[in-house]
Protein backbone atom coordinates (compact mmCIF):
# COMPACT_ATOMS: atom_id res chain seq x y z
CA UNK A 1 0.00 0.00 0.00
CA UNK A 2 1.26 3.51 -0.75
CA UNK A 3 2.34 6.03 1.89
CA UNK A 4 -0.02 8.27 0.51
CA UNK A 5 -3.08 6.36 1.12
CA UNK A 6 -1.57 3.82 4.07
CA UNK A 7 -1.32 7.22 6.68
CA UNK A 8 -4.95 8.89 6.15
CA UNK A 9 -5.91 5.28 6.48
CA UNK A 10 -3.86 4.88 9.42
CA UNK A 11 -5.17 8.70 11.11
CA UNK A 12 -9.06 7.69 9.90
CA UNK A 13 -8.71 4.63 12.04
CA UNK A 14 -7.50 6.52 15.06
CA UNK A 15 -10.00 8.87 14.57
CA UNK A 16 -12.52 6.60 14.57
CA UNK A 17 -10.89 4.85 18.21
CA UNK A 18 -10.83 7.96 19.83
CA UNK A 19 -14.45 9.11 19.03
CA UNK A 20 -15.22 5.57 20.55
CA UNK A 21 -13.33 6.95 23.19
CA UNK A 22 -15.81 9.70 23.95
CA UNK A 23 -18.61 7.69 25.27
CA UNK A 24 -18.72 8.25 29.36
CA UNK A 25 -14.89 10.30 28.87
CA UNK A 26 -13.93 11.67 31.95
CA UNK A 27 -12.69 14.70 33.25
CA UNK A 28 -9.42 14.71 34.94
CA UNK A 29 -10.14 18.07 37.31
CA UNK A 30 -13.08 17.04 38.81
CA UNK A 31 -12.88 16.14 42.14
CA UNK A 32 -13.28 12.68 43.11
CA UNK A 33 -11.84 10.91 40.18
CA UNK A 34 -8.40 11.18 40.52
CA UNK A 35 -7.99 12.17 44.11
CA UNK A 36 -10.41 12.13 47.03
CA UNK A 37 -11.82 15.24 47.66
CA UNK A 38 -10.71 17.42 50.15
CA UNK A 39 -12.29 18.92 53.82
CA UNK A 40 -13.65 21.41 52.14
CA UNK A 41 -15.33 19.67 49.86
CA UNK A 42 -16.55 16.76 51.91
CA UNK A 43 -17.53 17.66 55.02
CA UNK A 44 -18.13 14.35 56.73
CA UNK A 45 -14.05 14.87 57.03
CA UNK A 46 -12.94 15.35 60.42
CA UNK A 47 -10.91 18.46 60.14
CA UNK A 48 -10.61 22.05 62.16
CA UNK A 49 -10.74 25.52 61.20
CA UNK A 50 -7.17 26.92 61.84
CA UNK A 51 -4.99 30.10 61.03
CA UNK A 52 -7.33 30.83 58.43
CA UNK A 53 -7.41 27.52 56.33
CA UNK A 54 -9.09 24.06 56.74
CA UNK A 55 -7.04 21.17 57.91
CA UNK A 56 -8.01 17.22 57.84
CA UNK A 57 -7.30 16.26 61.19
CA UNK A 58 -7.99 14.26 64.15
CA UNK A 59 -7.21 13.27 67.76
CA UNK A 60 -6.73 9.91 69.91
CA UNK A 61 -6.71 9.73 73.48
CA UNK A 62 -7.92 11.76 76.54
CA UNK A 63 -8.01 15.13 75.40
CA UNK A 64 -6.54 16.11 78.73
CA UNK A 65 -3.66 13.55 78.49
CA UNK A 66 -0.09 14.90 77.52
CA UNK A 67 -0.36 16.19 73.32
CA UNK A 68 1.80 14.26 70.89
CA UNK A 69 1.22 16.45 67.64
CA UNK A 70 2.12 14.19 64.50
CA UNK A 71 3.70 15.95 61.35
CA UNK A 72 4.11 14.20 58.64
CA UNK A 73 6.59 14.38 55.83
CA UNK A 74 6.64 15.76 52.04
CA UNK A 75 5.97 18.77 51.84
CA UNK A 76 2.83 17.56 50.64
CA UNK A 77 2.31 14.27 52.01
CA UNK A 78 -0.55 13.32 54.17
CA UNK A 79 -0.85 11.86 57.83
CA UNK A 80 -1.99 8.68 56.66
CA UNK A 81 1.11 6.52 56.71
CA UNK A 82 1.89 7.58 60.17
CA UNK A 83 -1.49 6.73 61.61
CA UNK A 84 0.98 3.74 63.69
CA UNK A 85 1.66 6.16 66.15
CA UNK A 86 -2.26 6.16 67.24
CA UNK A 87 -1.15 3.44 69.37
CA UNK A 88 0.57 6.10 71.77
CA UNK A 89 -3.35 7.44 72.60
CA UNK A 90 -3.49 4.30 74.59
CA UNK A 91 -0.83 4.73 76.30
CA UNK A 92 -1.74 7.79 77.95
CA UNK A 93 -1.07 10.57 75.30
CA UNK A 94 -3.53 12.39 73.19
CA UNK A 95 -2.37 11.87 69.55
CA UNK A 96 -3.06 14.58 67.31
CA UNK A 97 -2.63 13.87 63.29
CA UNK A 98 -3.38 16.94 60.91
CA UNK A 99 -3.04 17.09 57.04
CA UNK A 100 -0.50 20.07 56.50
CA UNK A 101 -2.16 23.02 54.65
CA UNK A 102 -2.38 22.30 50.97
CA UNK A 103 -1.55 18.46 52.12
CA UNK A 104 -3.28 15.11 52.14
CA UNK A 105 -7.15 15.85 52.48
CA UNK A 106 -6.82 19.43 54.00
CA UNK A 107 -7.96 22.98 51.93
CA UNK A 108 -6.11 23.65 48.65
CA UNK A 109 -4.18 27.27 48.46
CA UNK A 110 -3.18 29.43 45.42
CA UNK A 111 0.70 28.91 45.04
CA UNK A 112 2.26 32.41 46.17
CA UNK A 113 0.53 32.17 49.65
CA UNK A 114 2.88 29.12 51.06
CA UNK A 115 5.63 30.31 52.93
CA UNK A 116 7.71 28.18 55.60
CA UNK A 117 6.15 30.65 58.60
CA UNK A 118 3.25 30.19 57.60
CA UNK A 119 3.55 26.12 58.02
CA UNK A 120 4.98 27.15 61.67
CA UNK A 121 2.40 29.35 62.64
CA UNK A 122 -0.32 26.54 61.14
CA UNK A 123 1.11 24.05 63.48
CA UNK A 124 1.07 26.69 66.44
CA UNK A 125 -2.96 26.70 65.19
CA UNK A 126 -3.42 23.05 65.60
CA UNK A 127 -1.36 23.18 68.87
CA UNK A 128 -3.41 25.46 70.41
CA UNK A 129 -6.97 23.99 68.92
CA UNK A 130 -6.32 20.94 70.97
CA UNK A 131 -5.05 22.05 74.48
CA UNK A 132 -7.44 21.86 76.74
CA UNK A 133 -5.10 23.68 79.67
CA UNK A 134 -2.04 26.03 80.35
CA UNK A 135 0.65 23.51 81.77
CA UNK A 136 -0.79 20.69 79.15
CA UNK A 137 2.69 18.92 77.69
CA UNK A 138 2.91 19.22 74.11
CA UNK A 139 5.30 16.89 72.10
CA UNK A 140 5.96 16.90 68.92
CA UNK A 141 7.02 13.72 66.39
CA UNK A 142 7.91 14.65 62.95
CA UNK A 143 8.98 12.38 60.64
CA UNK A 144 11.53 13.43 57.44
CA UNK A 145 9.85 17.24 56.61
CA UNK A 146 7.97 16.99 59.28
CA UNK A 147 10.69 16.88 61.74
CA UNK A 148 12.58 20.01 59.68
CA UNK A 149 8.82 21.66 60.01
CA UNK A 150 8.53 20.26 64.26
CA UNK A 151 12.67 21.82 64.45
CA UNK A 152 11.68 24.97 62.52
CA UNK A 153 8.66 25.54 65.25
CA UNK A 154 11.02 24.56 68.24
CA UNK A 155 13.71 27.17 66.86
CA UNK A 156 10.99 29.88 67.23
CA UNK A 157 9.15 28.57 70.39
CA UNK A 158 12.07 26.65 72.21
CA UNK A 159 9.75 27.23 75.57
CA UNK A 160 6.45 26.08 74.06
CA UNK A 161 7.65 22.27 73.35
CA UNK A 162 8.45 20.11 76.03
CA UNK A 163 10.07 17.29 74.29
CA UNK A 164 10.61 16.28 70.22
CA UNK A 165 11.04 12.80 68.30
CA UNK A 166 12.79 13.63 64.70
CA UNK A 167 12.41 10.79 62.46
CA UNK A 168 14.95 11.24 59.72
CA UNK A 169 14.88 15.20 59.07
CA UNK A 170 16.56 15.65 55.91
CA UNK A 171 18.36 18.54 57.31
CA UNK A 172 17.64 21.81 59.52
CA UNK A 173 19.45 24.06 56.81
CA UNK A 174 19.43 24.40 52.92
CA UNK A 175 22.94 22.93 52.51
CA UNK A 176 22.14 19.66 54.53
CA UNK A 177 19.12 19.18 52.70
CA UNK A 178 21.20 19.65 48.73
CA UNK A 179 23.42 17.01 50.08
CA UNK A 180 20.48 14.35 51.60
CA UNK A 181 18.67 14.74 48.28
CA UNK A 182 21.62 14.52 45.96
CA UNK A 183 21.62 10.48 47.64
CA UNK A 184 18.35 10.18 48.18
CA UNK A 185 17.06 11.16 44.56
CA UNK A 186 20.34 9.37 42.93
CA UNK A 187 18.63 7.26 40.12
CA UNK A 188 20.51 5.76 37.09
CA UNK A 189 19.94 7.73 33.34
CA UNK A 190 18.78 3.90 32.41
CA UNK A 191 17.02 3.32 35.45
CA UNK A 192 12.94 2.63 35.21
CA UNK A 193 12.70 4.60 37.86
CA UNK A 194 14.40 7.94 36.72
CA UNK A 195 12.28 7.56 33.15
CA UNK A 196 8.94 6.74 34.75
CA UNK A 197 9.21 9.62 36.66
CA UNK A 198 10.03 12.24 33.34
CA UNK A 199 8.20 10.15 30.61
CA UNK A 200 4.78 10.99 32.48
CA UNK A 201 5.31 14.31 31.81
CA UNK A 202 3.69 14.34 28.28
CA UNK A 203 0.71 12.55 29.41
CA UNK A 204 -0.60 14.92 32.34
CA UNK A 205 0.02 18.16 32.66
CA UNK A 206 -1.70 20.77 34.44
CA UNK A 207 -1.92 24.55 35.21
CA UNK A 208 -1.13 26.06 39.03
CA UNK A 209 -4.59 25.88 40.09
CA UNK A 210 -5.75 22.28 38.55
CA UNK A 211 -5.13 20.92 42.18
CA UNK A 212 -6.66 17.57 41.57
CA UNK A 213 -4.60 16.45 38.25
CA UNK A 214 -1.34 18.06 39.75
CA UNK A 215 -1.91 15.89 43.05
CA UNK A 216 -2.45 12.82 41.00
CA UNK A 217 0.41 12.93 39.28
CA UNK A 218 2.53 14.05 41.83
CA UNK A 219 1.14 10.87 43.48
CA UNK A 220 2.21 8.46 40.73
CA UNK A 221 5.82 9.95 41.18
CA UNK A 222 5.50 7.94 45.09
CA UNK A 223 6.04 5.08 43.35
CA UNK A 224 10.08 6.39 42.91
CA UNK A 225 10.15 5.42 46.42
CA UNK A 226 8.81 1.40 46.03
CA UNK A 227 11.62 1.38 43.21
CA UNK A 228 14.02 -1.55 44.07
CA UNK A 229 16.99 0.95 43.14
CA UNK A 230 15.75 3.41 45.44
CA UNK A 231 18.25 3.88 48.83
CA UNK A 232 15.28 4.55 50.77
CA UNK A 233 14.97 1.06 51.85
CA UNK A 234 10.65 1.39 51.99
CA UNK A 235 9.61 -2.68 52.70
CA UNK A 236 6.91 -1.53 49.98
CA UNK A 237 4.47 1.25 49.14
CA UNK A 238 3.23 3.49 51.25
CA UNK A 239 -0.49 4.18 51.96
CA UNK A 240 -1.51 7.76 51.31
CA UNK A 241 -4.84 9.42 50.69
CA UNK A 242 -3.51 12.75 48.73
CA UNK A 243 -0.73 14.08 47.70
CA UNK A 244 -0.24 18.26 47.68
CA UNK A 245 2.15 19.33 44.70
CA UNK A 246 1.57 22.50 44.73
CA UNK A 247 2.58 23.29 48.28
CA UNK A 248 5.50 21.20 47.84
CA UNK A 249 6.43 23.04 45.03
CA UNK A 250 6.43 26.61 46.77
CA UNK A 251 8.15 25.06 49.39
CA UNK A 252 10.85 23.90 47.39
CA UNK A 253 11.17 27.17 45.83
CA UNK A 254 11.11 29.33 48.44
CA UNK A 255 13.75 26.75 50.16
CA UNK A 256 15.92 27.31 46.68
CA UNK A 257 15.51 31.13 46.58
CA UNK A 258 15.86 31.88 50.16
CA UNK A 259 17.80 29.02 51.59
CA UNK A 260 16.84 28.59 55.84
CA UNK A 261 18.45 27.42 58.42
CA UNK A 262 16.23 26.01 61.74
CA UNK A 263 19.05 26.25 63.83
CA UNK A 264 19.47 29.92 64.89
CA UNK A 265 18.18 29.05 68.87
CA UNK A 266 18.12 25.68 68.99
CA UNK A 267 20.46 26.30 71.83
CA UNK A 268 17.67 26.90 73.93
CA UNK A 269 16.41 24.02 73.92
CA UNK A 270 18.39 21.90 76.22
CA UNK A 271 15.26 19.27 76.52
CA UNK A 272 16.52 15.61 75.26
CA UNK A 273 15.78 15.03 71.51
CA UNK A 274 15.24 11.47 70.46
CA UNK A 275 16.22 11.91 66.76
CA UNK A 276 15.56 8.49 65.10
CA UNK A 277 17.11 7.32 61.62
CA UNK A 278 17.08 4.02 59.51
CA UNK A 279 19.07 1.54 58.75
CA UNK A 280 18.42 0.51 55.45
CA UNK A 281 18.40 4.29 54.05
CA UNK A 282 21.50 4.14 52.42
CA UNK A 283 21.02 7.86 51.45
CA UNK A 284 20.95 9.06 55.03
CA UNK A 285 22.82 7.29 57.61
CA UNK A 286 24.43 7.57 60.36
CA UNK A 287 27.24 10.53 59.78
CA UNK A 288 24.05 12.36 58.14
CA UNK A 289 21.91 11.89 61.47
CA UNK A 290 25.02 13.43 63.29
CA UNK A 291 25.64 16.62 61.29
CA UNK A 292 21.99 16.99 61.41
CA UNK A 293 21.55 16.27 65.33
CA UNK A 294 24.44 17.86 66.11
CA UNK A 295 22.11 21.67 66.33
CA UNK A 296 20.26 20.25 69.26
CA UNK A 297 22.01 20.33 72.79
CA UNK A 298 20.69 17.15 74.55
CA UNK A 299 20.42 14.34 71.63
CA UNK A 300 19.11 10.92 71.70
CA UNK A 301 20.57 9.21 68.76
CA UNK A 302 18.95 6.22 67.82
CA UNK A 303 18.96 3.77 64.54
CA UNK A 304 16.06 1.53 63.60
CA UNK A 305 16.97 -1.52 62.52
CA UNK A 306 15.64 -3.78 59.68
CA UNK A 307 13.72 -0.39 58.54
CA UNK A 308 14.14 2.40 55.89
CA UNK A 309 13.02 5.78 55.81
CA UNK A 310 9.39 5.36 56.67
CA UNK A 311 10.70 3.25 59.76
CA UNK A 312 6.91 4.32 61.47
CA UNK A 313 4.81 2.95 58.84
CA UNK A 314 5.91 -0.63 58.21
CA UNK A 315 5.95 -3.64 61.04
CA UNK A 316 9.34 -4.37 61.47
CA UNK A 317 10.47 -0.62 61.79
CA UNK A 318 7.46 0.28 64.03
CA UNK A 319 8.14 -3.05 66.61
CA UNK A 320 11.64 -1.41 66.52
CA UNK A 321 11.06 1.98 67.28
CA UNK A 322 7.89 2.14 69.77
CA UNK A 323 9.03 0.70 72.76
CA UNK A 324 11.99 3.44 72.20
CA UNK A 325 9.77 6.47 71.45
CA UNK A 326 7.18 5.57 74.24
CA UNK A 327 9.73 5.26 76.94
CA UNK A 328 11.32 8.60 75.29
CA UNK A 329 7.88 9.98 75.63
CA UNK A 330 7.72 8.65 79.49
CA UNK A 331 10.38 10.01 80.35
CA UNK A 332 9.71 13.61 79.78
CA UNK A 333 5.85 13.33 80.64
CA UNK B 1 -14.26 18.42 23.82
CA UNK B 2 -15.40 15.75 21.34
CA UNK B 3 -15.02 18.56 18.96
CA UNK B 4 -11.63 19.20 19.93
CA UNK B 5 -10.36 15.47 19.33
CA UNK B 6 -12.20 15.17 15.87
CA UNK B 7 -10.79 18.96 14.62
CA UNK B 8 -7.29 17.31 15.62
CA UNK B 9 -7.79 14.30 13.86
CA UNK B 10 -9.31 16.00 11.00
CA UNK B 11 -5.91 17.91 10.71
CA UNK B 12 -3.99 15.76 10.89
CA UNK B 13 -5.62 13.91 8.31
CA UNK B 14 -4.44 16.76 6.30
CA UNK B 15 -0.93 17.11 7.45
CA UNK B 16 -0.81 13.27 6.43
CA UNK B 17 -0.92 14.51 2.82
CA UNK B 18 1.21 17.02 4.03
CA UNK B 19 5.67 15.34 6.26
CA UNK B 20 8.52 15.30 10.01
CA UNK B 21 11.74 14.03 10.81
CA UNK B 22 14.88 17.00 11.61
CA UNK B 23 15.91 17.15 7.62
CA UNK B 24 17.14 19.26 5.48
CA UNK B 25 14.98 19.32 1.88
CA UNK B 26 17.35 20.91 0.16
CA UNK B 27 19.89 17.55 0.64
CA UNK B 28 17.96 15.59 -1.13
CA UNK B 29 19.25 14.41 -4.45
CA UNK B 30 16.92 13.67 -7.79
CA UNK B 31 15.07 10.29 -7.18
CA UNK B 32 15.46 9.69 -3.42
CA UNK B 33 12.27 9.39 -2.06
CA UNK B 34 12.14 7.35 1.27
CA UNK B 35 14.32 7.90 4.15
CA UNK B 36 15.31 5.58 7.82
CA UNK B 37 15.91 7.30 10.87
CA UNK B 38 17.52 6.97 14.10
CA UNK B 39 17.39 9.10 16.96
CA UNK B 40 18.64 8.90 20.62
CA UNK B 41 19.03 11.54 23.35
CA UNK B 42 16.96 13.39 26.03
CA UNK B 43 12.96 13.89 25.52
CA UNK B 44 10.89 13.12 28.35
CA UNK B 45 13.76 10.71 29.44
CA UNK B 46 16.29 8.76 27.82
CA UNK B 47 15.02 7.83 24.38
CA UNK B 48 15.86 5.67 21.79
CA UNK B 49 14.02 5.72 18.44
CA UNK B 50 13.66 4.52 14.80
CA UNK B 51 11.37 5.91 11.70
CA UNK B 52 10.54 5.90 8.22
CA UNK B 53 9.35 8.38 5.83
CA UNK B 54 8.70 9.17 2.37
CA UNK B 55 8.64 12.27 0.69
CA UNK B 56 6.18 13.18 -1.98
CA UNK B 57 7.16 15.66 -4.88
CA UNK B 58 3.61 17.74 -4.70
CA UNK B 59 3.68 21.47 -4.82
CA UNK B 60 5.30 21.68 -1.79
CA UNK B 61 7.31 19.11 -0.58
CA UNK B 62 5.90 16.73 1.73
CA UNK B 63 7.43 13.97 3.98
CA UNK B 64 5.01 11.36 5.90
CA UNK B 65 6.84 9.16 8.12
CA UNK B 66 5.69 6.94 11.09
CA UNK B 67 8.61 6.72 14.10
CA UNK B 68 8.64 4.70 17.13
CA UNK B 69 10.95 5.63 20.16
CA UNK B 70 11.02 4.19 23.64
CA UNK B 71 12.55 5.40 26.88
CA UNK B 72 15.18 3.58 28.45
CA UNK B 73 14.62 1.58 31.63
CA UNK B 74 14.75 -2.35 32.71
CA UNK B 75 10.71 -2.59 31.31
CA UNK B 76 11.55 -1.95 27.57
CA UNK B 77 7.95 -2.14 26.17
CA UNK B 78 5.81 -0.52 29.06
CA UNK B 79 6.27 2.66 27.87
CA UNK B 80 6.83 3.69 24.17
CA UNK B 81 5.30 6.74 21.59
CA UNK B 82 4.70 5.92 18.21
CA UNK B 83 3.94 8.93 15.79
CA UNK B 84 2.76 9.04 12.55
CA UNK B 85 2.21 12.13 10.31
CA UNK B 86 3.95 14.72 8.50
CA UNK B 87 6.14 17.88 7.48
CA UNK B 88 5.40 20.47 4.50
CA UNK B 89 7.95 22.85 3.49
CA UNK B 90 5.64 25.47 3.04
CA UNK B 91 7.91 28.54 1.62
CA UNK B 92 11.28 28.35 0.43
CA UNK B 93 13.03 31.34 -0.79
CA UNK B 94 16.68 31.43 -1.04
CA UNK B 95 18.01 29.72 1.63
CA UNK B 96 15.23 30.21 3.79
CA UNK B 97 12.23 27.41 4.76
CA UNK B 98 9.45 27.52 6.72
CA UNK B 99 8.01 23.84 7.82
CA UNK B 100 5.09 22.98 8.99
CA UNK B 101 4.79 19.89 11.09
CA UNK B 102 1.87 17.56 12.27
CA UNK B 103 1.94 14.38 14.28
CA UNK B 104 -0.53 11.66 16.20
CA UNK B 105 1.64 10.75 18.65
CA UNK B 106 -0.02 7.27 20.19
CA UNK B 107 1.85 6.70 23.79
CA UNK B 108 1.65 4.00 26.33
CA UNK B 109 3.09 4.44 30.21
CA UNK B 110 2.94 2.14 32.68
CA UNK B 111 4.25 2.15 36.79
CA UNK B 112 3.35 0.05 39.84
CA UNK B 113 0.20 2.66 39.98
CA UNK B 114 -1.46 2.91 36.59
CA UNK B 115 -1.23 2.08 32.98
CA UNK B 116 -1.86 5.19 30.13
CA UNK B 117 -2.53 4.77 27.00
CA UNK B 118 -2.90 8.16 25.02
CA UNK B 119 -3.71 9.52 21.75
CA UNK B 120 -2.64 13.38 21.49
CA UNK B 121 -1.80 15.74 18.47
CA UNK B 122 1.67 17.64 18.00
CA UNK B 123 1.58 21.08 15.77
CA UNK B 124 5.03 22.63 15.30
CA UNK B 125 6.73 24.94 12.83
CA UNK B 126 10.53 24.91 11.68
CA UNK B 127 12.33 27.89 10.13
CA UNK B 128 15.90 28.56 9.43
CA UNK B 129 18.06 29.08 6.67
CA UNK B 130 19.31 25.79 4.81
CA UNK B 131 22.27 25.08 2.07
CA UNK B 132 22.89 21.65 0.65
CA UNK B 133 25.66 20.35 3.17
CA UNK B 134 24.20 22.20 6.15
CA UNK B 135 21.19 24.21 8.12
CA UNK B 136 20.19 25.72 11.19
CA UNK B 137 16.81 26.36 12.35
CA UNK B 138 14.80 27.33 15.06
CA UNK B 139 11.39 25.34 16.12
CA UNK B 140 8.14 26.15 18.41
CA UNK B 141 5.58 23.71 18.66
CA UNK B 142 2.71 22.11 21.34
CA UNK B 143 1.90 18.44 21.93
CA UNK B 144 -1.00 17.47 23.34
CA UNK B 145 -2.50 14.68 24.81
CA UNK B 146 -5.53 14.59 23.95
CA UNK B 147 -7.41 12.12 25.38
CA UNK B 148 -6.03 9.54 27.55
CA UNK B 149 -7.25 5.62 28.53
CA UNK B 150 -6.66 5.87 32.72
CA UNK B 151 -6.48 2.46 34.53
CA UNK B 152 -5.20 1.63 37.79
CA UNK B 153 -3.71 -1.78 39.19
CA UNK B 154 -6.06 -3.11 42.46
CA UNK B 155 -3.10 -1.53 44.66
CA UNK B 156 -4.03 1.70 43.62
CA UNK B 157 -7.74 0.90 44.05
CA UNK B 158 -6.56 -0.33 47.60
CA UNK B 159 -5.35 3.23 48.39
CA UNK B 160 -8.17 5.19 46.80
CA UNK B 161 -11.55 3.32 46.02
CA UNK B 162 -12.69 6.00 44.52
CA UNK B 163 -10.59 6.63 41.40
CA UNK B 164 -12.31 6.27 38.05
CA UNK B 165 -10.61 4.11 34.90
CA UNK B 166 -11.45 5.14 31.97
CA UNK B 167 -10.84 7.34 29.16
CA UNK B 168 -9.67 11.90 30.21
CA UNK B 169 -10.12 14.36 27.81
CA UNK B 170 -7.85 15.69 27.64
CA UNK B 171 -5.31 15.27 30.19
CA UNK B 172 -2.26 18.13 28.89
CA UNK B 173 -0.21 19.52 26.73
CA UNK B 174 3.54 20.66 26.77
CA UNK B 175 4.95 23.78 24.58
CA UNK B 176 8.56 22.65 23.18
CA UNK B 177 10.95 25.77 21.33
CA UNK B 178 14.23 25.15 20.59
CA UNK B 179 17.22 25.25 17.80
CA UNK B 180 18.29 22.57 15.15
CA UNK B 181 20.50 22.16 13.33
CA UNK B 182 22.41 18.99 10.81
CA UNK B 183 25.26 18.58 8.48
CA UNK B 184 24.62 16.10 5.08
CA UNK B 185 27.08 14.05 3.16
CA UNK B 186 26.33 12.04 0.82
CA UNK B 187 22.72 10.31 1.30
CA UNK B 188 23.60 10.55 5.06
CA UNK B 189 22.49 13.61 7.37
CA UNK B 190 23.64 13.97 10.84
CA UNK B 191 20.88 16.44 13.06
CA UNK B 192 20.88 17.92 16.33
CA UNK B 193 18.21 19.35 18.28
CA UNK B 194 17.77 20.94 21.61
CA UNK B 195 15.58 23.22 23.47
CA UNK B 196 12.84 23.68 26.09
CA UNK B 197 9.83 22.52 27.43
CA UNK B 198 6.66 24.34 29.21
CA UNK B 199 3.56 22.93 30.17
CA UNK B 200 0.27 24.41 28.33
CA UNK B 201 -0.42 27.90 29.98
CA UNK B 202 3.23 28.40 30.87
CA UNK B 203 2.47 28.20 34.13
CA UNK B 204 3.88 24.90 34.86
CA UNK B 205 7.19 22.87 33.45
CA UNK B 206 8.42 19.06 33.56
CA UNK B 207 10.05 17.37 35.89
CA UNK B 208 13.40 18.20 33.27
CA UNK B 209 12.13 20.65 31.17
CA UNK B 210 14.88 20.35 28.16
CA UNK B 211 15.40 18.04 25.01
CA UNK B 212 18.66 17.22 23.46
CA UNK B 213 18.06 14.52 20.74
CA UNK B 214 20.85 13.59 17.95
CA UNK B 215 19.65 12.04 14.99
CA UNK B 216 20.77 10.10 11.70
CA UNK B 217 18.72 10.02 8.72
CA UNK B 218 19.72 7.61 5.66
CA UNK B 219 18.13 9.01 2.15
CA UNK B 220 17.89 6.48 -0.66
Amino acid sequence: MKAKTLFPGLILVLGCLISACQKGELNPSQPGNLVPLTVDQDPSLPGISANGTLLHAEAFGQPDSALLVVIHGGPGSDYRYLLNCKEFAGEGFRVVFYDQRGSGLSRRHPKDSYSIELMIDDLRAVIEHYKTRPNQKVFLLGHSWGGMLATAYINEHPAEIDGAILCEPGGFTYTQIEEYLSRSQHFGMFSETLNDAVYLDQFITGKEDQHEILDYKFGLWAAADEAEDSPIGNEGPLPFWRSGAVVNDALFEIAEEQGFDFTANLSQFDTKTLFVYSENNTAYGVQHAQKVAAAYPNVQLFRVDDAGHDMLSFPRGWQHFHPVGLAYLNSLK
Amino acid sequence: MKNTIIIAIALSGIAISACAQTLNWQAFQPGQKHLVHLQTGWDYGLNFGLGYARKSNTRWPVLTSIEYSFPAGERVFDDFKVRIGGQVEVIRAGGFSFTAKLYSPIRRYENNLVRLFSFGSEFSGVAGFYRKKWFVAGELGFDKAVATHVKHPKRALDNYPGLQNGWYVPTGGNWFYGLQAGFSFGSNDLTLKAGNLASQGWETAPFIPKYVVLGYNRRF
